[in-house]
């Protein structure tokens, strides 16, 4: 079910309306959510419920026994049946082929002629998400930072909260679990704050991201040598805009969407083009996801208490496997060392503080969106050949293919979303909620039409496929 | 104070006057925009026509006056043919401007064809050519026709209808008309109507969903992927088991329908000109061989007979291979690029400039 469908905006009014009927008693009020969770999960195929339980009871089980626990081996052995559990069906629903078909390559150059058993597999839905979700709780617990949750059902629910169950943001047990028990309280300006969010979420999701996707992307995709150099740099930025706008689009749907049921998520991206170096972009994009490979990968790794070179390794590994978490393929990995690369050569250019002067700091946001954009050539083309065929057409004189108007206007709508500071547009958000609520209705409206324009694009958001 | 952090509260639904009035800012617009666009003259669908050929047919016979070319075809020629390649290679090759208009109907069916050419293109015919793309489809249907949808199909219903698909079609009628309440605030976006002028000046036209021309190239490209993982079954004209593809009745609708397209197309002032499109190698040996055989004997030989030309795009050197196609029977942008180019270098421009010498 996807946000911007009509069946998830009958599902959301009918769900929304019972949880805060139900707002009085805990248990009908979890059980609420965590059946619409299940739902809003098997709409897409019901069949993968049933990996979402196994994580479930999995994590729930070792997390009581760690916490019953004071034998440090046992902790451990317990911590590991979790890691394997967790990884292990990700592995095997996410990387089995792409393993197995690069071993049978690899036996084969030596000689070796293996009968790779390769199967047709479904990745499950948001699989990567919930993962890493449940394996923080069990860490955490681990290293006594968190105690282990009583109650099945909330923990459950922690699991499979719709919201934000397929792509994120992934929040922490200790943000989330207590949560779920506290008396739920909808403010007015919760409410309006959260029905903002979804709105822009909206925009940003299916104005920006389908639209830019469609028109101008994907024909690039389909054949960079039919683009002019100009235009290909225009579609690589649009690429740009189009995965920002699909996945902080339907963050910012997340979290509006929970705020509305009276949860907190977090934030999962703060305008990630306005960044000044490597490292600020990894505080600014998905970083829920950025948070936890630093603290469950590159802290544990050593980060970077043990000299130079060892935090450059740790660098380069904890990117690495950022980028394989995406997808079992060659071009993520790539796409991970180039970031890893990236952080490194930050250090070593000293890109640490933000520049001071307007132009300075232009100029760094500048050159570091060139950077970025260039690994997202890497993250887009499915092979090495896709890639170079992109990067040179940048080279081509002129092309066949014209850019229709509306690229343009939706291609400058996403570029403001990213040149006023965060300070202007808090501002403008704050303008938009103080106007009267009349106005605020047809200005959602407006939207509503808009949104109902692009709908019918039907593209799917980017993440879900990780 | 974080709010995690705060002294927790008992559970309240805190929302008042302001948070109706938002409600009221939103019903009150949504109402209003079907009056307001309507009051600028815009034709609206009817919720239970809401569908894109709907709204394509709509928008063809809404033209204040007739194109110079038209293309008519299923959503092969939707995603297969693009008009403004098309103008832009007429202009170069017979020397001035013409106006070129697609009409590509997913599901496309003789019967309905017959139709559009009766209550449309005779009415007004295109000036220069009307090139029409036929396919063998348009001649075979599933047996056990429940599983067929006569809206989605195109088959005419007394092929296809019974009470089963009649009880969804109610269900479906239902939901189409609740969303249809915003199709005034989704025509108030239609950025033609914003930024065109020549579709501002001609006031009376059909609001076009936005989205809508490029709906049908990412359908291909999810059918394309389902295909793909389909391993083996590389086409929706995979049948399911128990069904299979039978040649239409020659008391059929749809041969009925083709006998009244030709004397309809006889008459017209236009040249005809009848195409097929391009399909992946192998399409046919996996799904169609003995219809296409029939398709080829029974009715080519009919339009030639009648003095309409016949340009199979389906064979060499034509585009055959998976990387200008989204499936196996509807190309890609780049497949669209190149068929496009050869219609007109093969077909249209040949024909534009024959007429003229006449």
């Amino acid at each position: 079910m996807l946000f911007n469908s009509q069946a998830f905006a009958v599902f959301f009014v009918v769900v929304f309306g019972l949880y805060w009927l139900l707002r009085r008693a805990e248990t009908p009020r979890v059980l609420l959510l965590l059946a619409a969770s299940y739902m809003f999960y098997g709409y897409w195929d019901w069949r993968f419920l049933g990996l979402i339980v196994f994580s479930t009871v999995l994590d729930f089980l070792v997390g009581a026994a760690m916490g019953r626990s004071t034998d440090p081996r046992r902790r451990k052995r317990l911590l590991l049946l979790s890691l394997v559990g967790n990884l292990g069906v990700l592995g095997f629903f996410k990387y089995y082929n792409f393993f197995a078909g690069e071993l049978a390559l690899l036996l084969a150059d030596v000689g070796v002629t293996p009968d790779a058993v390769l199967l047709e597999i479904v990745l499950p839905v948001g699989i990567s998400f919930y993962t890493f979700q449940t394996l923080s709780y069990t860490i955490d617990i681990y290293r006594g930072d968190l105690t282990p949750e009583r109650s099945p059902l909330r923990f459950a629910l922690f699991v499979a909260f719709f919201p934000q169950l397929v792509a994120g943001p992934i929040v922490r047990a200790r943000d989330f679990l207590p949560q779920i028990p506290r008396p739920p309280v909808l403010h007015a300006s919760d409410f309006e704050r959260g029905l903002t969010l979804i709105f822009w979420g909206l925009v940003k999701k299916v104005v920006i991201a389908d639209y830019l996707g469609s028109e101008l992307v994907k024909p690039f995709w389909d054949d960079p040598a039919t683009f002019g150099g100009g235009v290909s740099l225009l579609a690589m930025y649009g690429y740009a805009f189009q995965i920002y706008g699909d996945f902080s689009g339907y963050s910012d749907m997340a979290i509006g969407t929970a705020r509305l049921l009276g949860f907190d998520l977090g934030a999962n991206f703060r305008a990630p083009y306005r960044s000044t170096s490597p490292s600020e972009f990894w505080t600014r994009w998905h970083i829920s996801l950025s948070s936890w490979l630093r603290d469950y990968l590159y802290i544990p790794l050593g980060g970077n208490r043990r000299g130079a070179t060892r935090t450059y390794v740790n660098l380069t590994l904890t990117m690495l496997l950022g980028g394989l978490w995406h997808g079992a393929s060659w071009m993520f990995v790539l796409w991970g060392l180039f970031h890893g690369l990236l952080l490194i050569g930050g250090r070593l250019a000293g890109w640490t503080d933000v520049p001071r002067g307007s132009l300075a700091l232009w100029t760094r946001r500048l050159v570091m969106f060139q950077l970025v954009c260039f690994g997202w050539v890497l993250f887009a083309a499915p092979d090495g050949a896709a890639a170079w065929s992109a990067l040179t057409s940048l080279g081509a004189a002129r092309g066949d293919f014209v850019v229709p108007t509306y690229v343009w206007l939706v291609f400058a709508l996403a570029v403001v979303t990213h040149v006023p500071a965060r300070a202007t547009k808090e501002r403008l958000r704050e303008g938009f909620l103080a106007l009267p609520g009349f106005a605020q209705g047809v200005a959602y409206a407006l939207l509503i039409g808009l949104v109902m324009n692009a709908e019918s694009l039907k593209t799917p958001f980017i993440y879900f496929q990780f | 104070m974080h709010p995690m952090n705060a002294p927790p509260e008992a559970p309240a639904f805190r929302l008042g006057a302001r948070q109706a009035w938002i409600a009221a800012g939103f019903v009150v617009t949504t109402l209003l925009a079907q009056q307001v666009m309507a009051a600028l003259g815009h034709n609206l669908l009817e919720p239970d026509v809401n569908e894109n050929r709907a709204r394509l047919v709509y928008s063809y016979l809404s033209k204040p006056e007739a194109e110079d070319v038209l293309v008519i075809g299923s959503s092969r020629v939707q995603g297969g043919i693009d008009a403004r390649i098309v103008q832009e290679l007429l202009r170069a090759g017979v020397g001035e401007e013409l106006d070129v208009f697609k009409l590509g109907l997913a599901g496309l069916r003789p019967w309905f064809l017959s139709q559009l050419l009766r209550d449309g293109v005779a009415r007004r015919p295109p000036r220069e050519l009307l090139v029409i793309a036929i396919e063998p489809r348009f001649f075979v249907y599933p047996t056990r026709a429940r599983r067929s949808d006569p809206r989605r199909e195109g088959v005419s219903p007394a092929e296809g209808a019974d009470d089963p698909i009649r009880g969804e079609w109610e269900a479906d009628k239902i939901v189409a008309a609740f969303w249809s309440v915003f199709d005034g605030l989704k025509a108030l976006w239609n950025l033609d109507w914003i930024f065109d002028p020549d579709t501002r000046a001609a006031r009376d036209f059909h609001v076009e969903n936005l989205g809508e021309r490029f709906s049908v190239q990412e359908r291909m490209r999810v059918e394309a992927r389902q295909a793909r993982q389909r391993a083996g079954r590389p086409d929706l004209f995979d049948l399911p088991p128990g069904m299979r593809w039978e040649w239409s009745a020659p008391d059929s609708p749809d041969q009925e329908g083709f006998r009244r397209c030709l004397e309809i197309l006889r008459e017209l002032p236009c040249d005809v000109l009848f195409v097929r499109m391009p399909l992946q190698a192998g399409f046919e040996q996996a799904h169609m061989v003995a219809e296409t055989q029939r398709f080829r004997e029974q009715i080519v030989p009919r339009l030639t007979a009648a003095g309409f030309r016949y340009l199979d795009l389906s064979a060499e050197p034509y585009p055959s291979t998976e990387p200008f196609f989204y499936s196996m029977t509807h190309l890609n942008r780049r497949g669209c690029v190149l068929t496009s180019r050869a219609l007109v270098s093969g077909l249209l421009a040949p024909a534009i400039l024959a007429r003229r010498a006449r």
